[in-house]
């Protein structure tokens, strides 16, 4: 990566030295845009459910950073020897939470492929004044999460088949649920920062949000949303390898108190399409739940813990 | 000994080859798992300890690992019950592959006639004592002056959150908590109706009454 040319440009507000997932090129003193994508192969059965997932996923960087999707374009790899009607059920899972999203879908490519892929390119618009960067939270800020952890154990368990329908049928929610209301809800107050979690798991994100915020974030481990038969999946070893990885890599910025394995296993699991990380002062974060549960959302949302000092440890789990 | 080569494998197949092998092993059986990845490594012995035997792994000459299990098996239930973890897997099994529902039906807020103080009591231990089964219920149905268990102020919320999110179905009657006013009070899991708790009541393999 380190011999490609750097590109410049006075416009560009959010590049790819912050290591976010999407750019963001200011228009006009009015406008930005936010410029994302993202594609995979599937991680469920249902091809339909796998295009919604994979849709919602790469819309949700949008929200993250504090914009609309607008306009989406379908990236697609499909093999030969599959029945084309699989891939109408993925276009179409991708099409509905495109509209649901309230973007347009305007067509996209399609190429041969072994293996089937399915994503998005989506751009949306921000105010530039208004986008939630992953670098403003405040000493006393509360964190709020909008949707339960643990599809990267559950997806590891669903391929054993030692996962539960329950716990299966929770996973596909959550990773289908597009973030756009969750987003829509804390707009309305002074979001001092927010990520989406994704790869690098709950305390990944937190870490990038922590460090770029250079403080520390305090998280109370039993009070985030986890679905359910995920602690008992990762503590009978269904626990991914980015899991693993995850751990590796940021395992010397936590300062992991009495949390047990299986725990810290859920908490540093690579989540697709997970929910937003937003931190706001204490009487908004009040509200803000508040506000959560009236907005029906169809996933589990907690006040997880705070921001406080900074500390040695830019994660303090308690 | 029984020796399974999950070489070649990436998660979570030499679990599954693992588990495989100790369903079929006897108890003080030695397994030797072999594996070329760490990650193999470290969940096949999260397993094994899961399953309450003793796993330990060992680098190989050419870089592979070998994994060491020395099966421990309760014989029968009754005449091991230490070896709850193996229990635990197994009635874990058949809890989600053959869907075995005990249902816990609270009609009240108190447990047993006499005095009423004292049923409140009794009722804050039952359900504490229920946390701290071995295999918990499937679902706990809560009506009539039992609704008020499941609402804000309740000595046994705290309790009932924990049995929620160990995945016990927590559902209050809609009906009794309108009676009572307490529908926007409601502390933990769902409300239900009258159907339902028939449906789950005809459905279940055992009801338990306090």
């Amino acid at each position: 990566m380190g011999k490609l040319p750097k590109f410049t440009d006075p416009n560009l507000i959010v590049g790819i030295e912050t290591s976010d997932d999407a750019a963001i090129y200011k228009i006009n003193e009015e406008v930005a845009m936010i410029q994302t994508l993202d594609f995979f192969t599937p991680i469920v059965d249902d091809p339909y459910m796998f295009g919604a997932i994979a849709a919602s996923n790469a819309l949700s960087d949008v929200w993250a950073m504090g914009g609309e999707p607008k306009v989406a374009l379908n990236i697609v790899g499909f093999p030969s020897c599959l029945d084309p009607e699989v891939l109408g059920e993925i276009l179409r899972g991708g099409a509905d939470k495109v509209k649901e999203a309230g973007a347009v879908l305007i067509g996209g490519h399609t190429i041969k492929n072994d293996e089937p892929q399915y994503g998005l390119s989506v751009s949306g618009f921000v105010h530039p004044e208004k986008i939630w960067t992953n670098a403003g939270a405040n000493v006393g800020d509360v964190l709020i999460l909008t949707k339960q952890i643990g599809t990267g154990v559950i997806n590891t368990g669903m391929k054993a088949d030692m996962s539960s329908e329950k716990s299966n049928k929770e996973a596909e929610i959550v990773m289908a649920s597009l973030n756009k209301k969750a987003k829509e809800v804390a707009s309305k107050y002074n979001i001092t920062s927010c990520t989406d979690i994704t790869g690098f798991g709950l305390l990944g994100h937190s870490i990038e949000m922590a460090e770029g915020s250079d403080l520390t974030f305090e998280i109370e481990a039993d009070k985030v949303p986890m679905i359910s038969d995920a602690l008992s999946l990762a503590n009978m070893g269904l626990v991914p390898a980015g899991t693993y990885k995850n751990r590796n890599y940021f395992s010397g910025k936590v300062d992991t108190g009495k949390c047990s394995e299986n725990v810290l296993d859920v908490l540093f699991d690579p989540q697709t399409s997970g929910g937003l990380l937003l931190s706001l002062s204490e009487e908004e974060g009040k509200n803000l739940l508040k506000d959560l549960e009236q907005a029906g959302l169809d996933t589990e949302f907690a006040l997880i813990g705070k921001v406080v000092d900074k500390d040695e440890k830019s994660i303090r789990l308690v | 000994m029984i020796t399974v080569d999950a070489r070649g494998f990436e998660c979570p197949k030499p679990v599954i080859l693992t588990k495989d092998a100790m369903r079929s092993a006897k108890n003080g059986d030695r397994i030797e798992v072999l594996v070329d990845n760490d990650i193999a490594v470290s969940n096949i012995i999260k397993y094994a300890q899961s399953a309450n035997s003793i796993a330990i792994s060992q680098l190989e000459d050419d870089g592979s690992f070998k994994v060491i299990i020395s099966v421990a098996k309760a014989e029968t239930k009754v005449e091991k019950p230490i070896d709850t973890q193996v229990e635990k897997e197994e009635e874990l099994e058949v809890s989600t592959h053959q869907q075995d529902k005990t249902v816990i039906v609270i009609p009240c807020d108190g447990m047993g006639d006499g005095n009423e103080e004292l049923g409140r009591i009794l009722m804050k231990s039952f359900i504490f004592a229920i946390t701290n089964l071995e295999v918990l219920p499937s679902t706990m149905l809560f009506y009539n002056g039992g609704a008020k268990l499941t609402c804000e102020g309740s000595v046994v919320l705290e309790d009932l959150k924990n049995l929620s999110s160990s995945g016990v179905e927590i559902l209050t009657c809609g009906t009794c908590l309108d009676f009572f006013g307490l529908k926007d009070v409601l502390g933990v899991g769902e409300v239900t109706n009258m159907y339902s708790i028939v449906e789950i009541m005809d459905n279940a393999t055992r009801i338990i009454r306090p």
